[in-house]
């Protein structure tokens, strides 16, 4: 009597759009062989607001609070993205303190959405301590901003030709206070993580991204610097002040969820360190150039890029000499980097599959506009 | 701050037997006790415990859209710590029993949005947070989004914002408490 | 790479060529789509950043933006289509990343890609009918 094997279907598992783990309405059609994936079939649009066709019908100062809902998690560099193609476009000048202070607000983005990472990332690994932790450090960022320009999360105050306004009184002594005080917290998260041996289990060797794929796929940030490769827009194109101020481009050779998540712990610290450069170095003047209400920039294209948290983030504007933009492209790094994730994930496990996606830190918003 | 919505449907005459659920029979029950003397005093503490147990453990769905979501969190993270109010995030509509609508609710998303309100038990809420949400938001010229998410479920409360601070969030869920509690087993109000 | 380089290799199908600041920018006939491609692949031209289009209203083009890593220069390749029912070769076989960004157009502009392993839709339902981005396609007022 012979034992044969059991004969096995392929299942299609669906996992969304509404998942506690797809950081936002994403569903993934995996298929499945028993719980190895062999292939994965994304579907996205379920936050397509249209912002490319809205932009045809609001004046650039309008779209500019728009800018902010796409990429939510680090307002101020869609702004950026948006402003420095619009400022091209017309042949603005920002004033040097103005410059100081985006480079300041920018930064700051930065850190709260990498801590926004680290949350989210390890709450998915089951680590719920961590999202407790780095929110309330989160919180102090949140002060700031509120303080600076009245908003929590979408503050729009990266503008067209400066910024919306000065520091107020104590902020520098605040955010002094709080650049001191983040790197022993991120020295915390260190011993609550990254070395922790359930969290190495699943992050290290995970998901490995080859960097010619990474390259041939257009994936860009710290998923990109995670497999070594050392592209950072910030030193590669320099916007603003960024010539001028000293930081590492963080890279990581390992190409796994852990080296993902490395490069934006160590991020974090770089960031610091641009900030207060920055508040040392602030130089006087006028922090908003002359911009005529209704901007008018001459017909002609552009393309903004700046280093988002997540990657490449740029807006591609072409004006016919209207108020209104003739075309607007948002080019956000979640659409490719989700292009891309088919690619990784082949071979995983599905629980591979939330360490995976969550080390990639996509944002919703911004893949699907 | 919270504006409170509709809620559910106006109340309806009580169903033929073949159709009775739970509610309705709890209803015709309560009644009943209300003819008995000294009914409305037992039927009113039964109400209040009821209504104290419901509003004292809101569960949600994690349910978060768009950048609303964030701000949701927030509210439940670390500063401004929901789970003080009983509310514990669940990840699967059968469990929870409130759904928080935070965001823009595309064409896309719509029908999935009903999916799980149907999947959730009675008694179920509804709370639109964020200006999407409620009315549309900033895209209100936009051929993809609907128009504020009570044009496919019923909503309770409506929390304004761009996104609302998480003290406004909380001030949402504090009046959905104070509605629940003016429930009853007679029928919602 | 210059404009002369490309007027060299292509001939007749460069329409324009010139430099702009970082950006090569090159108005480029649909025949010599998928070889330019290639051409600038092999010179180090291989980060595809974006694929997108834009309907001026008199016309529409498909912008292709090449990016060397290591110059930091872009190329940016526009090809004229028809503004209804265009087509073009896709240059998926070329550039891995094209994949979704040629889909997003599709979906978006209308604009047929030969070649593409699984055109449909992206970010649209399944069943939508029309191309939102075209000129002609009006906003919703609030349905």
């Amino acid at each position: 009597m012979s034992i044969g094997l059991t004969p096995t279907e392929h299942v299609v598992l669906n996992m969304g759009p509404q998942h506690p783990s797809t950081h936002g309405v994403l569903r993934l059609k995996l298929t499945l062989d028993g719980e190895v994936i062999l292939g994965c079939d994304p579907v996205i649009g379920y936050l397509h607001r249209g912002m490319e066709k809205i932009a045809e019908n609001r004046t650039y100062a309008q779209f500019l609070p728009y800018t902010d809902r796409i990429d939510y998690l680090s307002s101020a560099s869609n702004n950026e993205a948006f402003v420095l193609a619009v400022e091209r476009l017309a042949g603005i000048e920002v004033p040097e303190r103005a410059q100081y202070l985006r480079v300041i607000l920018l930064e700051l983005n930065r850190i709260a959405s990498h801590l926004v990472f680290v949350a989210t990332f390890a709450n998915d690994l089951a680590a719920t301590t961590a999202f407790l932790y780095a929110f309330r450090e989160r919180e102090v960022i949140m002060d700031l901003f509120e303080m600076w320009t009245g908003a929590r999360l979408t503050q729009s105050w990266i503008r067209i030709g400066g910024v919306g306004s000065d520091l107020p009184d104590g902020f520098e002594r605040k955010a002094h206070e709080f650049c001191r005080m983040l790197g022993p917290r991120l020295d915390e998260y260190d011993g609550l993580l990254t070395g922790n041996a359930i969290f190495r289990l699943r992050t290290e060797g995970v998901g490995v991204l080859p960097p010619e794929l990474g390259i041939d796929w257009a994936c860009s940030g710290p998923t990109l610097r995670g497999s070594g490769v050392a592209f950072d827009l910030r030193r590669a194109e320099p916007y603003e002040v960024y010539e001028k101020l000293g930081f590492e481009v963080v890279t990581d050779a390992a190409c796994d969820c852990m080296g993902r998540y490395r490069v934006r712990m160590e991020e974090m610290r770089q960031s610091v360190r641009i900030i207060e450069q920055c508040l040392d170095h602030l130089p006087q003047g006028e922090v908003q150039a002359k911009v005529p209400r209704a901007l008018r920039p001459p017909a002609g294209e552009a393309y903004g890029r700046v280093e988002s948290p997540r990657g490449e983030f740029g807006c591609y504007i072409v004006s016919d000499g209207g108020t209104s933009p003739l075309r607007l492209r948002l080019r956000t790094p979640s659409f490719f980097h989700m292009a891309a994730l088919p690619q990784i994930l082949r071979g995983w496990k599905i629980g591979d599959v939330i360490a995976i996606l969550g080390s990639i830190d996509i944002v919703l918003g911004e893949m699907d506009r | 701050m919270g504006v409170t919505g509709s809620g559910a449907a106006a109340p309806q005459p009580p169903p033929p037997r073949s159709q009775e659920t739970a509610k309705t029979l709890a209803r015709r029950l309560a009644d009943m006790v209300v003819l008995v003397p000294g009914g409305e005093f037992i039927l009113t503490k039964v109400d209040y415990v009821l209504n104290w147990g419901r509003a004292s453990s809101i569960w949600p769905l994690t349910y978060g859209l768009a950048c609303c979501a964030i701000e949701m969190m927030c509210t439940a993270a670390s500063r401004w710590d929901l789970d003080r109010f009983g509310v514990m995030y669940r990840g699967t509509p059968r469990q929870s029993d409130l759904m928080v609508v935070a965001g823009t609710v595309t064409k896309k998303m719509a029908p999935v949005l009903r999916q799980l309100y149907d999947q959730m038990p009675e008694p179920k809420y509804v709370i639109a947070m964020g200006g999407c949400a409620c009315a549309g938001g900033p895209f209100h010229d936009s051929y993809f989004v609907v128009q504020g998410v009570d044009q496919i479920v019923p909503v309770d409360i409506y929390v304004p914002g761009c996104p609302p601070r998480p003290e406004a969030f909380i001030d949402g869920i504090y009046r959905l408490q104070q509605k629940i509690h003016q429930e009853s087993l007679r029928g919602r109000k | 790479m210059t404009p002369e380089d490309l007027k060299a290799q292509f001939g007749d199908d460069v329409e324009a060529a010139e430099q702009v600041g970082r950006e090569l920018r090159l108005r480029l006939r649909p025949a010599s789509l998928v070889a330019c491609c290639r051409f600038c692949k092999e010179r180090g031209y291989s980060y595809p950043a974006d694929i997108t289009a834009v309907d001026t209203g008199a016309e529409m083009r498909v912008v292709y933006r090449l990016v060397s890593l290591q110059r930091g220069e872009h190329i940016v390749i526009s090809v004229g289509v028809p503004r209804t029912g265009g087509s073009l070769p896709s240059v998926v076989g070329v550039l891995k990343g094209a994949d979704w960004p040629e889909r997003e157009v599709f979906d978006l502009f209308g604009v047929r890609f030969v070649g593409h392993p699984d055109l449909r839709r992206i970010l649209l339902t399944d069943d939508w009918q029309g191309y939102p981005l075209l000129k002609t396609a009006q906003p919703a007022k609030g349905s």
